[in-house]
């Protein structure tokens, strides 16, 4: 049959001209590269210098090497920082624990380098013992998180201006997403044969592009922590002597979890992972939003509000069903709405009593602007009590908004055009088994009372 | 100078050492042909320079050898310069296929999601599973301009080719016979031509994809 397309022609002409090639005499060949005034031994000779040149790069191109390569290099960087002035601010335990964990790290890397490249068991008890450094430092930033302090900082590119570190944080990102990649490829014989050791130049560009790119910045910034507090468990798993052996009995795992557990470092663990934004592309799917709502729960239980204040329309929905879950008296449940561009509550907040601490409610946080409207404006001038937004999905544009006064984001979007597994025309009902989420139009999201129970005891401590 | 059994891992694949060796190894010849391989390869792929196809082909078993994944040599089963040959190909191939590379991608990642959700579903990341293995619109409209792109490009090389050869007859029936899938004896009999002349006649041909392929496509 005939090939088709001008690919396909050019395929078989370049096929063609292979097959003559294969019948070509060496010494047809060298009196043709003479006709050509090519110099085949000088371009010979310079070819396997420039491979000579590569070669003893590529002999120390090993996992552990690169590895350790990174974070030296980020060691020398820091030194040089340090000569230069710069020095790590002294507000924030988790801007100064970044610092001192890179440094460390590099400390460490650096020091055993030296010494001995492979990693043995002296170095196994180093690690455990860096892991459970690491993750006492992080303890700080993950309360920090569930209040506003804003550990992990979205907005990067004010962050580059207020400091340098995030230059720093961005390389360690990029050799963590390269190491991944590196070794996530010789896992797929197929991905190999079709990037061969090539890849390693297309992916490069590609990357340090990406990591410059204000948009996917924003959300390398959140994965850097996401990435952090696995790294953690893992290490907090391994140092613990938690052992996943599925021939462990069920009395031997529990009592291993309960040893667990009682460390300082596991509850640190369970702090942040609690309260790690879960990121999505423009829709929360069923799970995940139950997922969040039981964090929600568990966030506002701990920061026991005085007041509660639903945003008219779908943020009751989700304010109406935590308000109820938390056991809080109807009289300080407020709705907000929105009249000629500005919210007002449905009757006045003193009618709540004494109240310091109130917890603004959404369902989804597009742009942060009805957040911040009713913060700054509705109750604009109220400096006695603190204020806090709470939407159960946020888009990554609003979270520059909302940075200041979040209390906590359950669910980022990467989209601004996000939504929820219910209709937020909707309303919320209870059943007597099950809470139902967009009740009386359109879509609903029928939740079993019993389901959610388990999930909410799954979420935290 | 090492021996080759010691410069082989135990798994019968190169070491750096034996790769190091087989590189100062290479002929003159050998060279010739390589970069000629790579000169008929170059066309329409992203390679600008047969020099750099080849060099990058060379130092794929090095880098392999180091350790750092991609194609290995085993000099027991295949000598360098075919495996040279072959990676050269499969480099121009890689660099041709940029659309059919980016499905192969989504489909890995999406393999290798689902394995994950089965084990743990809940820490399944949308951003790394769903938008991922799933072209979005944006990308299909970026693949299907490649497509265009690359089609048009390929019509322009084609034309050229086809310019180069115009008053050279018996090549023109070369190509035609080789577009049509035709034998060698079939073209011969079609074009009533000697076997010195359809010889010369494909060396012609050859020589004359030389000069037209290098440098003139990118992506």
């Amino acid at each position: 049959m005939s090939p088709r397309t001008p690919n396909d022609l050019l395929s078989l002409l370049q096929q063609a001209a292979l097959d003559d090639l294969q019948q070509t005499s060496d010494e047809e060949l060298l009196k043709e590269a003479l006709e050509d005034g090519d110099d085949a031994e000088a371009l010979l000779a310079a070819l396997q210098q420039r491979v000579r040149e590569q070669a003893d790069a590529a002999a120390q191109q090993n996992c552990t090497d690169h590895l350790k390569r990174s974070v030296i290099s980020l060691e020398r960087s820091l030194k040089k920082r340090a000569c230069q002035g710069f020095s790590p601010p002294a507000d924030g335990m988790h801007a100064a624990g970044v610092h001192s964990v890179v440094r460390k790290r590099a400390q460490w890397w650096g020091g055993k380098g030296r010494r001995q490249a492979t990693l043995d068991s002296a170095l196994e008890e180093e690690e455990q013992a860096l892991a459970a450094s690491i993750l006492m430092k992080l303890n700080d930033s993950s309360k920090a998180r569930c209040r506003s302090d804003l550990p992990f900082d979205c907005d990067a590119e004010s962050l580059v201006r207020r400091d340098r570190r995030s230059e720093l944080i961005k390389r360690l990102l990029l050799e963590l997403v390269e190491y991944w990649i590196f070794l996530r490829m010789d896992e797929f014989s197929e991905l190999a044969d079709l990037l061969p050791e090539s890849r390693a130049r297309i992916l490069r560009p590609l990357l340090r592009n990406a990591i410059h790119d204000p948009q996917i910045l924003k959300f390398a910034s959140i994965s850097l922590g996401t990435l952090a507090s696995m790294l953690c468990t893992s290490a907090l798993a391994k140092a613990s002597g938690l052992d996943i052996d599925p021939h462990r009995s069920a009395d031997e795992r529990d009592e291993l979890l309960r040893r667990i557990r009682a460390k300082a470092e596991w509850r640190a663990f369970h702090n942040l992972i609690d309260h790690e934004p879960r990121l999505v592309t423009d829709s929360v799917d069923p799970a995940r939003a139950i997922s969040a709502l039981a964090t929600m729960q568990r966030a506002l239980a701990a920061y026991n509000p005085d007041a509660i204040v639903a945003v008219a329309g779908g943020g009751e929905i989700v304010g109406d069903f935590l308000r109820k879950q938390i056991g809080m008296d109807a009289r300080r449940y407020f709705v907000a709405s929105c009249k000629d561009g500005e919210y007002t509550l449905d009757r006045d907040l003193r009618t709540g009593g004494v109240i310091k601490r109130v917890v603004i409610i959404d369902d989804i946080s597009r742009t942060g602007r009805t957040l911040t409207s009713i913060r700054n404006h509705t109750f604009g001038g109220m400096d006695a009590i603190e204020f806090k937004a709470l939407a159960l999905v946020s888009a990554a544009v609003a979270i520059d908004r909302i940075r200041d006064f979040f209390l906590l984001l359950p669910v980022v979007s990467q989209s601004s055009n996000v939504s929820v597994p219910w209709d937020t025309k909707g309303s919320y009902r209870t059943t007597r088994t099950s809470y139902v989420f967009g009740a009386d139009h359109g879509a609903r999201l029928k939740v079993p009372k019993e389901l959610y129970e388990q999930i909410y005891g799954d979420v935290g401590t | 100078m090492q021996s080759k059994a010691t410069a082989e891992s135990q798994d019968g694949f190169a070491t750096v050492e034996r790769v190091m060796q087989a590189v100062a190894e290479l002929t003159v010849a050998d060279y010739l042909r390589l970069r000629k391989t790579a000169k008929y390869l170059m066309g329409g792929s992203a390679y600008q320079d047969p020099d750099q196809l080849v060099q990058d082909a060379v130092t794929t078993p090095l880098f392999a050898a180091a350790g750092g994944g991609g194609r290995r040599w085993q000099p027991s089963r295949v000598s360098f310069v075919i495996f040279l040959g072959r990676t050269i190909q499969g480099l121009a191939s890689d660099s041709r296929r940029v659309r059919k590379r980016r499905l192969l991608l989504s489909i890995v990642a999406g393999s290798a999601a689902r394995d994950y959700e089965s084990v743990e579903p809940q820490e399944c990341n949308l951003l790394d599973t769903q938008q991922f293995a799933t072209p979005s619109v944006e990308q299909t409209a970026v693949d299907e301009q490649e497509d265009r792109d690359r089609q048009r490009e390929d019509d322009l090389l084609l034309a050229r080719v086809h310019e180069h050869f115009k008053r050279d007859l018996q090549t023109m029936t070369i190509i035609a016979g080789i577009k049509e899938g035709n034998s060698a004896h079939q073209i011969r009999e079609q074009a009533g031509m000697s076997e010195t002349q359809y010889a010369s006649a494909r060396r012609r041909f050859r020589r004359g994809l030389e000069h037209l392929f290098p440098g003139q496509t990118k992506l």
